[in-house]
C-alpha cells in the first residue's frame, strides 16, 4: 500500500518512490525480451499506457460499486473482495481486447508500430501488479487514473535506464556468459539501491 | 519403390519416465535458472524459507489441476483463445487457494500480500513455457506439469536457504531452527581483525 496526503506527493510516490520495477520487482520479465533495443521499451509503455489507465478506473469504480460497500461510519455492509484477482484478469482481457480492436481501426499506423507488444500486454505481469497497488492506495477515480498514468511512466523509465546502460556496456570486454539477464540484474540491483535512497 | 507404409500403433502400455523427465526439467529447462521465467516470486518470497515453500506448494498444486483440468477440455478450446481460457482458470483457482490461505494462517497471507494473486500471471507463464512438451494424453500431461512445479519448488527452496544462511547465519523452517553462524559476532570479530591488519601496516 502506497501511502500520500496531497496530489503532488501521489506523483512523486508512484513515480520515483514506489517504482513498479525497483522497488516491488514487478513486470520484470519484460526484461528478457527486450533485446537491448530502446525502440521496444517505447513500445511496451506505450502499450501499458493506452490498457493500463481505463482499466484501473474500470475496476476502481467496480470494486466500490459491486465489491464493497461501506457505511458512514466506517462499517463494512457487504464485502464481496475475495471476487477481486478473477474480476481483475477478466476486465484486463476485455479492455485490452477492445482497445486493441479499436486500434487497429482508428490508427492502423500505431496497431502496425506496437505489433506484437499491444498483444501481450495480458501476459505482463506489470498491468495486474500496477491494478492490485492502485486499488489498495486510492481514494478517488482521477487518483486512480493519474496513478495508472505515473506508475507505468516510471515503468518504462527503469526500462529505458536499464536497457540505455546494456547498450552503453556492449563495447565493454565483459565476457559472453555474463551478457544478457545476468548482467540486467546487476543494474537493477543497483537502480534498485538508487531508488530505495529517495524513500528516505 | 515405395516407402512401406507406416501405421501409428497406439501406445497400450502407460510409459511415463518419471526420473528422466525429473533430470531433464531440473537441469535442463529448469523454469528458474536456465529460463528464467516468473522472476517476481523468486526475488520477493526467497527472502523466507516458510513463505518459499507455502508459494511453491500452492503453485504446484495449482500448476497441476489447472493443467489437469485444461487438458480434459484442451481439444474444444480454439488455439486463439487457449492463453484466456488459461488465465481465466488459474485466476479461479487462485481465488480458492487465496481463501484457503486465509483460513489455513491469517499473518502468513498478509505478509504475502499483493504477490499471491499474481502468480495468476506467472503460471500463465509458466504454461506458455510446459505447452511445448504436451501431448494430449490426461495422465502424462499433468504429470509432466507436476514435476515442472517440483522443479520450480526446489530452485526456490535451494536459493531462499541460500539467502538466508547469507543474511541471518541460520536456517528456519515452521520453528525448527538450525544456527550455523551468528552474523552479528562474526562481522564484529571480522571488523576487529581488520582493524589489527591495518594498525599492523600503518604502524
Amino acid at each position: 500500500m502506497i501511502e500520500f496526503t496531497t496530489f503532488i506527493q501521489l506523483l512523486v510516490a508512484s513515480f520515483f518512490l514506489n517504482n513498479i520495477i525497483s522497488t516491488y520487482f514487478i513486470g520484470i520479465e519484460t526484461l528478457s525480451k527486450l533485446d537491448t533495443k530502446i525502440e521496444s521499451v517505447f513500445k511496451n509503455t506505450i502499450a501499458l499506457l493506452l490498457v493500463l489507465p481505463f482499466v484501473s478506473v474500470i475496476s476502481y469504480l467496480i470494486y466500490h460499486g459491486l465489491l464493497l460497500e461501506m457505511n458512514d461510519l466506517g462499517e463494512t455492509l457487504k464485502d464481496y473482495t475475495y471476487f477481486q484477482t478473477i474480476l481483475y484478469v477478466f476486465i484486463i482481457i476485455v479492455i485490452s481486447l477492445i482497445i486493441t480492436s479499436l486500434i487497429q481501426k482508428v490508427f492502423p499506423k500505431l496497431h502496425h508500430y506496437l505489433g506484437s507488444s499491444l498483444k501481450h500486454i495480458t501476459t505482463n505481469t506489470a498491468v495486474l501488479g500496477i491494478l492490485l497497488l492502485n486499488i489498495l492506495s486510492v481514494s478517488s477515480v482521477v487518483e486512480s487514473f493519474m496513478f495508472a498514468v505515473m506508475m507505468s511512466l516510471g515503468y518504462g523509465f527503469v526500462l529505458l535506464i536499464i536497457t540505455y546502460i546494456e547498450k552503453q556496456l556492449e563495447k565493454a570486454p565483459l565476457p559472453s556468459n555474463f551478457k544478457g539477464l545476468p548482467l540486467q540484474f546487476i543494474i537493477l540491483a543497483i537502480i534498485a539501491l538508487i531508488f530505495s535512497g529517495f524513500g528516505n | 519403390m515405395k516407402d512401406p507404409i507406416k501405421v501409428d500403433t497406439p501406445q497400450k502400455s502407460f510409459d511415463f519416465d518419471f526420473k528422466g523427465n525429473l533430470n531433464e526439467m531440473v537441469f535442463k529447462t529448469n523454469p528458474i535458472f536456465t529460463l528464467a521465467l516468473s522472476l517476481t516470486p523468486v526475488l520477493i518470497f526467497t527472502k523466507d524459507l516458510n513463505q518459499s515453500v507455502v508459494i511453491s506448494i500452492t503453485l504446484l498444486i495449482i500448476l497441476t489441476l489447472a493443467t489437469f483440468m485444461f487438458s480434459i477440455f484442451n481439444k474444444f478450446i480454439p488455439e486463439n483463445m487457449k492463453d484466456i481460457t488459461w488465465l481465466i482458470l488459474f485466476a479461479f483457482l487462485i481465488t480458492f487457494s487465496e481463501i484457503i490461505l486465509q483460513v489455513i494462517d491469517l499473518t502468513m497471507y498478509e505478509t504475502l500480500g499483493i504477490y499471491v494473486p499474481l502468480l495468476s500471471l506467472s503460471g500463465l507463464i509458466l504454461y506458455q513455457a510446459l505447452v511445448k512438451n504436451l501431448e494430449n494424453n490426461i495422465v502424462k500431461d499433468t504429470l509432466r506439469a507436476s514435476i515442472f512445479g517440483l522443479s520450480f519448488m526446489l530452485s526456490m527452496v535451494v536459493i531462499s536457504i541460500l539467502r538466508s544462511i547469507i543474511t541471518t547465519g541460520a536456517v528456519r523452517l515452521f520453528g525448527i531452527q538450525m544456527r550455523l553462524f551468528d552474523v552479528v559476532y562474526s562481522f564484529t570479530l571480522l571488523d576487529v581483525h581488520l582493524e589489527l591488519l591495518f594498525c599492523w601496516v600503518y604502524y
